[in-house]
């Protein structure tokens, strides 16, 4: 009677300590899965933030406050008008929060003579137009598009498309 | 005797079961990772798609012509039209798209863009080969490609731009 008696306390044990084993198991699992999903999170974040950037700036150029339009009988794709721009940079304190992200810039590649900042004094001879800045430092997405705009030579009017790159810049969560 | 085997026999069917479990529980936390993971949108396609679009809208100047885009030029050159005020149209298509594309693309290795290639191609109205405009390639060209071609149609000939950036 005393060993039938030890012999199901030791079953009961043993069955109790595997129950503990494989909740600590799975605990551990679970907690292992939980942390590797938060510290995934901070990324994915940055991720997010990476795709938002780089479908404005797929988009962007096409959008009315920048794409060349009817105004170049609607002759370009991924075309901006440079003069919509230079009037944009002076009225961009209105779309600050307009498009989610912190800078929008345009560079132009080629060609580019000089290394000075567009504003209303140096424009069409220069390289770099600030429409958006926030001061912060981001990671930047950018894309090709036609600068264009309308020049006038001998009381002609011509349309001059430069090559350039529209930059959309974002905060990377650390 | 007998006791004790079917004791041990019901023992490793439960350690079975446990890694059954285990397995499968495994699978669903591999299954939920998967699923929430972001699908990846590549945006390298639409680079090369716009450095494209962009150079064919790219204005130079070419005299007699006044400013003419490089679609026009490629037109001009197949033609052998030598009637622009700084060479012939073919030469300055040359310049003008080496100037471009060391402009817009650094390439090397260790770098974003490895490597890239670009064909200037004319054809017949059935596709059939006529001639190269301008080729030219730079950089390392393998890894993974990004293609894209752009076709316009003038005096019933196609005129093919393509081109294909090496990425890292």
């Amino acid at each position: 009677m005393v060993n039938v008696n030890k012999l199901g306390q030791m079953k009961i044990q043993q069955t109790a300590f595997v129950l503990i084993a494989l909740t600590l198991f799975f605990v551990l699992v679970g907690l292992f899965f939980l942390g590797f999903y938060l510290q995934s999170v901070k990324e994915d974040v940055s991720e997010l933030n990476s795709r938002q950037a780089k479908l404005l700036v797929s988009k962007l150029a096409n959008s009315p406050e920048f794409t060349c339009g009817t105004a170049f009988h609607s002759k370009y794709a991924d075309c901006v008008d440079s003069d919509k721009v230079l009037i944009l940079m002076q009225n961009s304190s209105r779309y600050k929060n307009f498009w989610g992200v912190d800078d929008i810039k345009i560079w132009k590649i080629h060609p580019s003579a000089t290394h000075e900042e567009c504003n209303v004094l140096t424009y069409p001879d220069c390289t770099t137009y600030n429409i958006l800045e926030s001061g912060t430092v981001g990671v930047y997405e950018s894309n090709f598009i036609s600068l264009c705009r309308i020049e006038q030579e001998g009381g002609k009017s011509y349309t001059k498309c430069e090559l350039a790159r529209l930059m959309v810049s974002y905060t990377k969560q650390t | 005797m007998r006791k004790i085997a079917k004791k041990g026999q019901e023992e490793m069917v439960g350690f079975g079961i446990i890694i059954v479990i285990v397995i499968i529980i495994g699978l669903v936390f591999l299954w939920l990772y998967l699923a929430i993971k972001p699908n990846e949108t590549n945006m390298q396609d639409y680079e090369v798609q716009s450095f494209l679009r962009s150079v064919t809208q790219y204005t130079t100047r070419c005299i007699d012509r006044e400013y003419i885009e490089i679609n026009d030029l490629t037109y001009l050159c197949f033609h052998d039209q030598r009637d622009c005020e700084n060479g012939d149209s073919c030469q300055i298509l040359e310049d003008t798209l080496d100037s471009i594309l060391d402009s817009a693309w650094d390439v090397g290795e260790g770098k974003r863009v490895r490597g890239y290639e670009i064909n200037i191609t004319v054809l017949e109205l059935d596709q059939a080969f006529i001639k190269t405009i301008y080729s030219r390639n730079k950089g390392i060209l393998n890894g993974s490609s990004r293609g894209f071609s752009e076709k316009y149609m003038k005096d019933s000939k196609w005129y093919d731009i393509t081109f294909i950036g090496y990425y890292d």
